[in-house]
């Protein structure tokens, strides 16, 4: 068997997975060199196997390079590192004190035209990245997906090629919106990206899946999307990699942690090595680096004793042959069919409405499926579009969701988690957190909070020092 | 009446068979948030629209085209990443100019440092909006707004009528 150079992220994570550790780690991004430096040093010596995240600010993931640049010398508040304004010596000097084997470090953007800015991320040395052509153009603005695909082919190609020790991307398919997917979708996403990842040079990829509504529909996701990925992907080296729920998060720090605590459940039960944790202060603002490590090591501790009460779903295994597991392999076959290279195939599938991805309002989307909750959480699909799905009889012709309906949806995690377990304590641990819940009474609170995620940054306007970039997405 | 599931026709508006009341639905351009458009666009529809929902990060050209279609009674900006009150008004001036006559409406969360006060308000209605919805109840207000002024058959001075809060 060819012998892969492997990168750095891949060889810690398999390395720790061997060990049946979980790896975890925080989205975090400050603007200056010494702000940075901090939190990577805090969540390296953090008490949990962590790996290091560079989340880049919002200018430099629109290209706005002499923006992000302004705001430097300025001293504005930026959200996240300009990676390409402070040059790759600048970024090298940081890393130089803080990377390591056993502290390998990704860089998350949210870019749908990376080229300029992986470019600047392999000048500084870095082998980890995250995005795809589909997951970092549908959720958030109007890049055609061919224009995305164009230059994501390109800049993952170049970034193996200057790699001789192996490049890593992880997908953002298994996120995509956040809410309301059915998961089959997230999967054929995932999987279909980190295949076009591996057909473009990629020697280490990783496969998102995000934390849904129902803990045993998100165990047979897993489940599905860890099979797909053993039949598919022949060359790379992968491992999956779970996202703690990214769509309206409880408020409560007992809520927030149960949440929490059920994506450590999901990923040790279904085998994904890797978990991005969310911390209490979600609904409000960015963490801060101690609220970051106490995530991570709650996070951690909950991973040495997954099952401790708290959980939410059955202990039946997933069942290999599930409905998800079908019905992602049905949405893949019938994106290859158009095209071998993956890529092609996931845009022409998107075109055509193969793969329509339910409430995104992206030019390109069909915008002919829909979804719903059922009362325990599952999600199903109401209205299929072209793409290859049969709706059960009952969901036929059902009505369109109504205003309140959507409200009650995406609230429902929140909802649920607040009531069940607001006024837990989880052992004290809530206790690390007791500062995360303002009195959100003097705030601006203009109705429900619909979108905690796709703006990095929140949505409340709560948040100290506020920074005046553009919003951008949170990955 | 429910959405139908954001079924589109080809010029991208929803196919709900409303009587000629079409709604231009967008956000400013600095704004990736999508769920306040959903949302909206389900509200309008309920209140009798067909709805042109141009999704996030929206451009003024893209805005002003969609407001020349026929039919065409309110635009709708809602934009929650707290940008607004910076980027709106060039939206208000340029719609405007081109449409004296077309009601325009702006919400969500406008500023960055708490609830918009009156004078902020009032500068968005001088830039050009009818009306302004923020706080906790704007959704309902907005669709009482819907259901009274639009009956109204022209559209309201900004000094005629007392800025919706």
């Amino acid at each position: 068997m060819e012998k892969l150079p492997m990168d750095s992220l891949t060889r810690f994570v398999d390395k720790v997975g061997e060990q049946g550790r979980l790896v975890v780690q925080p989205r975090m991004g400050f603007g200056t060199a010494a702000h940075m430096l901090a939190g990577l040093r805090a969540v390296k010596s953090a008490h949990a196997t962590t790996v290091g995240t560079i989340t880049l600010d919002s200018f430099t993931r629109v290209r706005d390079f002499a923006g992000a640049a302004d705001a430097l010398r300025t001293g504005a508040h930026l959200n996240g590192f300009p990676l390409v304004s402070h040059g790759p010596e600048a970024t090298r000097e940081l890393l130089e004190q803080v990377v390591e084997d056993d502290f390998p470090v990704q860089v998350r953007h949210g870019s749908p035209l990376p080229s300029a800015l992986l470019r600047a991320v392999v000048d500084s040395g870095l082998d980890a990245t995250e995005g795809g052509p589909v997951s970092y153009s549908l959720p958030y603005g109007k890049t055609p997906v061919q224009l995305a695909l164009r230059d994501w082919s390109a800049a993952v190609e170049d970034c193996a090629a200057r790699s001789p020790e192996g490049f890593h991307v992880e997908t953002f398919g298994g996120c995509m919106l956040g809410q309301l997917c059915p998961p089959s979708l997230l999967v054929a996403v995932s999987l279909l990206e980190a295949l076009y990842f591996e057909q473009h040079g990629v020697t280490g990829v990783s496969l998102s899946y995000a934390q849904q509504t129902n803990l045993d529909q998100d165990l047979e996701a897993v489940a599905a999307l860890r099979r797909l990925a053993g039949r598919y992907l022949t060359r790379a080296r992968w491992h999956i990699v779970v996202y703690t729920f990214m769509g309206l998060y409880p408020l409560s720090p007992g809520g927030s942690l149960a949440v929490l605590a059920e994506s450590v459940e999901l990923s040790v039960r279904a085998g994904a090595r890797r978990l991005i944790v969310k911390t209490p202060a979600e609904s409000y603002r960015i963490p801060t680096i101690e609220e970051n490590v106490a995530s991570l090591e709650f996070a951690a501790a909950r991973a040495r004793h997954p099952l401790d009460p708290g959980t939410t779903g059955t202990r039946a295994a997933a069942e290999p042959d599930s409905e998800v597991y079908r019905e992602a392999e049905a949405l893949i076959e019938a994106a290859l069919e158009l095209d071998p290279d993956a890529g092609r195939a996931l845009v022409g599938a998107i075109l055509r409405g193969y793969l329509d991805v339910p409430f995104c309002l992206h030019p390109d989307n069909a915008r002919r499926s829909s979804a719903v909750l059922g009362p325990d959480g599952r999600l199903r699909w109401t209205r299929a579009g072209a793409m290859p799905i049969s709706l059960p009889a009952a969901d036929r012709g059902s009505p369109g969701i109504s205003s309140g309906d959507l409200l009650r949806m995406l609230e429902y995690k929140r909802r649920r988690f607040d009531t069940d377990y607001g006024s837990a304590e989880f052992d004290g641990w809530t206790a690390r957190f007791g500062s995360s819940s303002p009195d959100i009474s003097g705030s601006d609170s203009s109705g429900p909070d619909l979108d905690p995620d796709p703006a990095y940054a929140g949505t409340t306007g709560l948040g100290r020092g506020r920074s005046t970039t553009p919003s951008g997405v949170r990955t | 009446m429910a959405g139908q599931g954001f079924a589109y026709d080809g010029q991208n508006t929803s196919s709900n068979s409303c009587d000629g009341k079409r709604a231009v639905l967008a956000t400013i351009s600095s704004d990736a948030h999508g769920w306040n458009l959903v949302y909206l666009q389900l509200l309008l529809e309920e209140e009798g629209h067909r709805v042109a929902n141009l999704g996030p990060c929206t451009e003024i050209p893209a805005v002003l085209e969609a407001a020349r279609a026929a039919g065409t009674r309110i635009v709708v900006l809602s934009t929650v990443n707290g940008h607004g009150e910076i980027e709106a008004p060039h939206y208000a001036r340029a719609l405007r100019a081109r449409f004296p006559d077309l009601r325009i409406v702006i919400g969500g969360k406008l500023t960055t440092d708490g609830d918009l006060d009156p004078r902020r308000g009032d500068a968005l209605l001088e830039a050009g909006f009818d009306a302004v919805f923020t706080g906790a109840d704007a959704a309902d207000r907005f669709r009482t707004y819907l259901r009274t002024r639009e009956q109204a058959p022209a559209r309201e001075r900004a000094g005629a009528a007392a800025p919706a809060r």
